[in-house]
């Protein structure tokens, strides 16, 4: 059995004979990690994948180099294919018809992709210098942890519906939905029955979740939804995934929880929503069933289901919270939007200089923050920081480190950024201790007339500078954090900055995405991106170019603030 | 009329994009005479993909053409199943416990 951070390796050539020897090699290094009926679903998945290479990729021809790799991660396993045929794209490839009484609409071939798509839990395929990548990755079933967190209402048969009518009519609706599951077609009646039944799981949640997202995409149907819980401002997010035909699954806060279900004698794989409120558990829902149709076991899911409902209706402290937290969830938009709109940053002119600033928060606000501020016509300051954690509470210390600077800036024309950090630092200090809050930021001041950059950092992400004509570079920065040590004295670094060099700093939500190999990416596929942009196009260009591609990795809202401040030196006219 | 004898078909361990070919081509020759009755014994199966599946459905197609034609899927294991149901194509065939069972259903 393989053991998490292990990989293995193996490569191929192309042949259906081959795609036999990577489902013995997948099922040998995986065995163990799955249950005996998600073995055979990751088998197949593989060797559909592997078939996909060899007939569409290769087109058939064989001795052609397939490379596979397998890797464990802490909740999940990667498998990485990688190929030199034709580039896939999957948007291309029909979803298979569902329509069993007319058997003339049933395609022979062309189920691959669907079994795919149901089986694993992501699914990348992306080309990169001729190189085709398909990324598959299957997470782990995750047992509750302790037994009492299967509640009552999962091991309980023979349960009455109740007289509640608001859970008998979401009982109804739940038992529609699992029939649904069954088959599914894109069909825009069945589409708005789901949403509409997900809105009205929503309306249970009220105050926990914001509106619903729905979004298509191939052969996925992806339902959201996004809220804030209010006690510990921390993200709570409901995704409920539809994929063709098979299954629901669904996460919470982010996490997908494939349950083990063993309270009908065999283990089956169910869909488990646990319910965790400031981070304690408080119950599941369970939602899916892998196998076969609507049936006996599903009726008694969807029982499940509405006794959750019942139980957290019956919550007491749960619904009391919901209905204070409306008011929270309120004020929260607003101070959201008063937080945008201070720190909403404004390119100033200056002749010679071309800007570019832009800004992603994980949630509706976030704590990095970037700002130009311009001291005079050759004199122009920049600021990124970032304060710990993600939403409101970040937002609100980022909007003070704000304020501190602008005012030190007001008040003291010739500083240099050290000693601005170091003063901010020492003003700020009381507040980053009662909020036991840290900060980085990089605060710098660029001089025309001198053609020189001063900069201090507080922990930050090094800038990273390119001259023309040589390889970027990472600017040197080691000093702390801002709310460590109330006398830091933050040291200025002074470099030439001339005509044709271009500055890059950003937040460590671009170097902390995490990829489809589980790993952060680190700095260097920045570095990577820089070197390849910065000699070809111009600031604007290139850090836009960046950004978005940060985004597409991150996915949209990204996995953290993501923010990049870039500055070029284009000479006067 | 029935006057075919049902003839049973052994799948092997693994049917896959590999062996598919020479598969369905021994299927459809079974059921080329008139009247042909075809039981699939998937005992001893274990594995099977989207190719093996394809085929099923053309050697399914190929029955539907004729009335007296009939074909029935038999023994199969908890993974073969299971792949089944996945793909929901349990849906479109006649399956049934044991070979036994299958050929007595066809004689009738």
């Amino acid at each position: 059995m393989m053991r998490e951070g292990e990989q293995r390796r193996i490569c191929v050539s192309s042949s259906f004979e081959s795609v036999r020897v990577l489902a013995d090699f997948t099922r040998e290094a995986v065995s163990g990690l799955f249950p005996e009926n998600e073995l055979t679903n990751v088998e197949l998945a593989i060797v559909e994948a592997a078939n996909n290479i060899v007939e569409h990729a290769y087109k058939n021809s064989k001795g052609w180099p397939v490379e596979f790799s397998v890797d464990c991660l802490s909740d999940s396993v990667i498998f990485c294919f990688n190929d030199l045929g034709l580039p896939f794209d999957p948007a291309t490839v029909p979803i298979p018809s569902f329509d069993f009484d007319n058997l003339d609409s049933i395609a022979e071939g062309g189920r691959g992709l669907f079994i795919i798509n149901s089986i694993m839990d992501e699914i990348r395929y992306y080309s990169v210098e001729g190189k085709n990548y398909t990324v598959l990755k299957k997470k782990f079933a995750v047992r509750l942890p302790r037994p009492e967190h299967y509640h009552d209402f999962i091991n309980r048969d023979g349960l009455l519906v109740g007289q509640d009518p608001l859970a008998l009519s979401i009982f109804e609706e739940t038992a529609s939905l699992m029939n649904f599951a069954a088959g599914f077609s894109a069909d825009s009646g069945k589409k708005a029955f789901l949403s509409g039944m997900l809105e009205r799981i929503s309306d249970i949640f009220k105050a926990e979740w914001g509106t619903l997202r729905f979004e298509e995409k191939g052969a996925l149907v992806l339902i959201s939804a996004i809220g804030i819980c209010p006690e510990n401002n921390c993200q709570q997010r409901i995704n409920l995934r539809r994929q063709t035909g098979i299954e629901i699954s669904a996460f919470l806060a982010g996490e997908p929880r494939m349950g083990v279900d063993s309270s009908e004698g065999t283990s089956s794989s169910v869909l488990v929503i646990p319910i965790s409120w400031s981070e304690n558990l408080k119950g599941s829902i369970m939602l899916g069933h892998n196998s076969g149709s609507f049936s006996e076991s599903h009726l008694k899911k969807a029982m499940q289901l509405y006794r959750f409902i019942g139980l957290l209706i019956d919550n007491r402290i749960l619904t009391g919270k919901i209905s204070s937290s409306e008011e929270s969830m309120r004020q929260m938009e607003m101070a959201a939007n008063m937080h945008k709109e201070l720190v909403e940053t404004m390119l100033p002119e200056l002749p010679g200089l071309s800007l570019f600033a832009r800004s992603k928060s994980a949630l509706e606000t976030g704590g990095d923050y970037l700002a130009f501020h311009k001291q005079s016509d050759s004199v122009l300051w920049f600021m990124v920081c970032d304060a710990m954690g993600k939403g409101i509470t970040a937002s609100i210390f980022s909007t003070l480190a704000h304020m501190t600077f602008k005012s030190i800036l007001f008040l003291k024309e010739n500083v240099s950024p050290g000693e601005l950090l170091s003063l901010a630092n020492r003003i700020m200090s009381k507040d980053f201790d009662r909020f036991e809050m840290f900060m980085t930021a990089l605060l710098g001041r660029i001089d025309l007339a001198q053609g020189t950059i001063e900069y201090a950092s507080a922990g930050h992400c090094p800038p990273i500078l390119y001259r023309p004509g040589s390889a970027v570079e990472l600017m040197d920065t080691q000093d702390f954090m801002m709310g460590v040590d109330v006398d830091t004295e933050y040291r200025t670094f002074k470099a030439p900055f001339t005509r044709g060099m271009k500055l890059l700093t950003y937040t460590d939500g671009i170097t902390d995405i995490v990829g489809p190999s589980g790993e952060p990416a680190g700095v260097e596929p920045l570095l990577y991106a820089c070197e390849a942009e910065f000699k070809r196009k111009n600031i604007v260009d290139a850090c836009s170019k960046i950004f978005a591609e940060a985004l597409i990795v991150s996915g949209n809202p990204p996995q953290d603030d993501i923010s990049m401040l870039g500055i070029e030196y284009i000479g006067k006219k | 009329m029935s006057s075919e004898k049902v003839q049973i078909v052994k799948v092997a361990k693994r049917l896959d994009a590999s062996n598919v070919t020479e598969f369905k081509q021994a299927a459809l020759k079974s059921l080329e005479p008139e009247n042909a009755k075809l039981v699939l014994n998937f005992s001893e199966t274990s594995f099977l993909d989207s190719a093996g599946l394809g085929a099923l459905v053309s050697i399914l197609k190929s029955t539907s053409q004729d009335r007296n034609k009939k074909l029935a899927l038999a023994s199969l294991s908890v993974q073969v199943r299971q792949i089944f149901e996945l793909t929901k194509l349990y849906r479109l065939f006649d399956i049934y416990n044991s070979t036994e069972e299958a050929k007595s259903e066809l004689e009738d």
